[in-house]
């Protein structure tokens, strides 16, 4: 139905699947991108959390991104803050001006505070009696942290940290609410002109079934390298 | 006590409050090299406290420690409150001595044989080809041949302490610190750490032992302490505490009406 | 530039989140054979807007009235996302889709469309200080449906003039297929899903322009936002384009379209048309009006 294409709907499938498998690295690279800024934003959050001044600012940022949709924080950054004279004509404008910048930094703020809560309940759970026997020896800080308290706590906050990955994975596709050409926007796109809905939405529901797979495959491979011995 | 052995533990005055409760009353205690010095006393007594005050994993409120001729960097604050002076010097001090704890304590992200090398590696400095050969080394002496793969998780509560006490060993420390390591321990595996302690005994470490194990007391100390209400009640050779001319007081504890 | 973001923003967004908030009550299936649930967008102005009230208001609201009287039925119209519209007449949620929607050769394969009761094209739409405002060809006719030299060397102008740049424009309007087709190689496109979020990214700078049907574009040009805009290039009907617009029906419902052809005709007739554009697009965009 799309134009003179007349291939039949095999054809018609077959195009669209090319079509929303083209955007993979759109919705990816979006994926990638928030993961690592928004782990990174985590652990600053949760080092903060360790100081008065710092924990303060730390528990509104968590308490104002976990407790607003990631949507509204979208149209925030991506309408809201256009529309402020020292960001529309400031130096940052040419990111600013980008929608994928703007999806990729509301997710990633959004993202952190989940992030910075799964890390702060493992940083909770790591027994202490592992802590002192690293201060008994004459461990350093920087050592204890990098050697004992760090690796620890990846282990302890994989399975939840996973799970929240596999969230942003899909929470992705609220970018295209701003007009990103992701896996969902692509897809909408086919919509708007084969008026396919159902089929169309299944094709890109089919991908992002493909993307979690294998990212739970990945991580659960990370967990069994971590920790070959497995269980308690 | 030999006057012609060096002194590796000097302790005086280690008096420790938690909140209104006065745990530690003033202890002073000397060790010299080759010293098995056991602690016995009641649950609460304070003989743990004392233990982790040595090598300040407690604060002790008032008192100085030497370990091998160095003075722990204790100050206090304008509210008589105690800190660490020196983080730096605070490591080095607890480099010279080892603690083997009641319940292990193996770094649960580390196979044994990374358990045994860590401190070498990441506190001593020690190459780690050096380090890992040295706990394999560790591992034979301790009777864990082949377990160098394995995680903590996988051994029993007797095989994670004597992989602990090669941990503790991989360092050669000065004084060894020992937080009833066989409390945690089923009945059956109780021996088999008591064993290889005694063999580091024979061997002439330093060793501070807080235990309720009487026998290995008697059998392997050169000196008993009985640690009572924060004080020592009693010390000596394990013939005379556990001879006829013993304290009533100890004895009552040995053996309560 | 004198344009307040946060009053924009309430300009532009606010009727949608309106419509989301008013369509959760509102729309439903058709329910009797005798009423007709006509279809539109609300979100079009002056085609077809959403009064603060939640009433819909416009040329279209207006005009089927008119047209729902000649036939003698009973009408009943409803608002809703365009990108659900083809569905919802597809599926009978609807049965008749009343907003503004060009006659392209695309939709042809998947509606059936009366008697066109406009005929309006497209023009580019800049900020006012913008390069792209001085592009050629200013204000001249381009029918896509008369090819020749003349037609591509327009067109060449066109793409050169707005090479490089981002053209912003509604996912599945009448414009994004001929400027994909058209356009496609030269400029970059982003597609939005309801105008109101297009002409803030337009005012903001987001996008260096839109091509988008004059019929939408003066009315914006005279509100104080849309002050900063300006119009520029060719005025382009034809094509993927398409010619005119229409209301759309399902294939199969010939009667009803026959009927409202007659009542169509009728109104184009007697000046009806003629008077409701004056009224609502300030020009007569009947497709005999000689323009």
């Amino acid at each position: 139905m799309m134009g003179e294409s007349g291939t039949g709907e095999s054809g018609f499938l077959a195009d669209t699947a090319l079509a929303i498998v083209a955007a993979v690295p759109v919705t990816l690279a979006l994926f990638v991108a928030c993961a690592v800024g928004a782990s990174l934003l985590a652990g600053v959050l949760v080092a903060a959390q360790q100081g008065r001044v710092g924990g303060l600012v730390a528990r509104a940022w968590i308490f104002v991104f976990r407790g607003t949709p990631l949507l509204l924080q979208i149209f925030m950054v991506y309408y809201g803050l256009a529309a402020l004279g020292p960001v529309r004509h400031g130096p940052l404008w040419p990111a600013f001006r980008d929608p994928l910048f703007c999806a990729f930094l509301a997710m990633t703020c959004c993202c952190s505070a989940y992030i910075a809560e799964v890390l702060r309940a493992a940083l909770a759970a790591i027994p202490p009696g592992q802590i002192e026997a690293a201060r008994a020896c004459g461990m350093a800080r920087w050592t204890l942290g990098r050697r004992i308290v760090v690796p620890q706590m990846v282990r302890l906050a994989l399975p939840a940290y996973g799970n929240e990955l596999v969230m942003m994975l899909k929470s992705t596709s609220l970018a295209s609410s701003v007009t990103v050409l992701d896996v969902t926007g692509v897809a909408q796109q086919v919509i708007a002109h084969s008026y396919r809905t159902v089929e169309v939405f299944c094709l890109a529901a089919a991908v992002y079934l493909g993307l979690t797979a294998a990212l739970t495959w990945l991580l659960r491979r990370i967990e069994r390298r971590l920790d070959p011995a497995g269980g308690r | 006590m030999t006057e012609t052995r060096p002194t590796v533990l000097r302790a005086r005055g280690i008096t420790k409050r938690f909140g209104d409760r006065e745990v530690l009353r003033g202890i002073d205690l000397d060790a010299a090299r080759g010293d098995v010095v056991s602690i016995l006393g009641g649950s609460g007594s304070g003989k743990s406290t004392f233990l982790r005050c040595l090598n300040l994993l407690e604060l002790p409120d008032a008192g100085t420690i030497e370990i091998a001729g160095s003075p722990a960097p204790l100050a206090h604050d304008a509210r008589g409150r105690a800190r660490i002076a020196n983080p730096r010097a605070l490591n080095a001090l607890r480099a010279k001595t080892a603690m083997v704890f009641q319940n292990f304590n193996l770094w649960s992200h580390m196979t044994v044989i990374d358990n045994i090398a860590a401190a070498p590696v990441h506190v001593h400095g020690m190459a780690r080809a050096e380090a890992v050969a040295r706990a394999h080394d560790l591992l034979d002496k301790v009777g864990m041949t082949g377990f160098a793969g394995h995680w903590p998780r996988q051994l029993s509560g007797g095989q994670q302490q004597r992989v602990a006490i090669a941990r503790a060993l991989a360092t050669d420390p000065d004084l060894m610190l020992f937080d009833e390591p066989t409390s945690a321990l089923d009945p059956e595996r109780v021996r088999e750490v008591l064993d290889l302690m005694r063999a580091l005994a024979g061997e002439g470490r330093t060793m501070l032992i807080v235990t309720h194990e009487m026998a290995f007391a008697r059998d392997v100390s050169s000196h008993v302490v009985h640690v009572r209400d924060g004080v020592i009640e009693s010390m000596g050779p394990p013939a005379l505490m556990f001879g006829p001319d013993a304290s009533p007081v100890f004895r009552g504890f040995l053996s309560p009406p | 530039m004198a344009f307040s973001g946060m009053r924009a923003i309430a300009r532009f967004l606010a009727p949608g989140l309106l419509l989301v908030l008013g369509s959760c009550q509102g729309s439903s299936a058709p329910n009797a054979h005798d009423e007709l649930v006509i279809g539109t967008e609300g979100l079009y102005p002056p085609w077809n807007f959403t009064r603060p009230d939640g009433s819909l208001a416009g040329f279209e609201p207006d005009y089927l009235r008119v047209l729902c009287a000649r036939i003698h039925r009973r009408c009943r119209m409803v608002a809703m996302d365009w990108d659900g519209m083809v569905g919802a007449l597809l599926t009978g949620k609807i049965d008749v889709i009343a907003d503004a929607v060009q006659i392209t050769p695309e939709r042809s394969g998947v509606l059936a469309f009366g008697r066109p009761y406009a005929l309006t094209t497209g023009v580019i739409a800049t900020l006012r200080g913008s390069p792209l405002a001085a592009l050629p060809d200013g204000g001249a006719r381009l029918d896509f449906d008369h090819r020749g030299p003349a037609l591509d060397a327009k067109i060449a102008h066109l793409r050169n003039g707005l090479a490089g740049k981002v053209i912003g424009v509604e996912l599945s309007g009448a414009f994004d297929t001929f400027l994909n087709q058209s356009l496609g190689s030269a400029v970059s496109i982003r597609y939005y899903r309801t105008m109101g979020e297009r002409d803030l990214d337009l005012l903001n700078g987001r996008i260096d322009a839109t091509l988008e049907d004059e019929s939408y574009l003066h009315p914006l040009l005279a509100t104080r936002d849309g002050a900063a805009l300006v119009l520029a290039g060719p005025r382009m009907i034809g094509g993927t384009m398409g010619r005119g617009e229409a209301l759309a029906f399902r294939p199969k419902d010939n009667a009803l379209r026959a009927q409202f052809n007659d009542a169509i005709g009728a109104t184009l007739a007697d000046g009806t048309v003629r008077r409701l554009g004056l009224q609502w697009f300030r020009m007569d965009a009947s497709p005999g009006a000689a323009r």
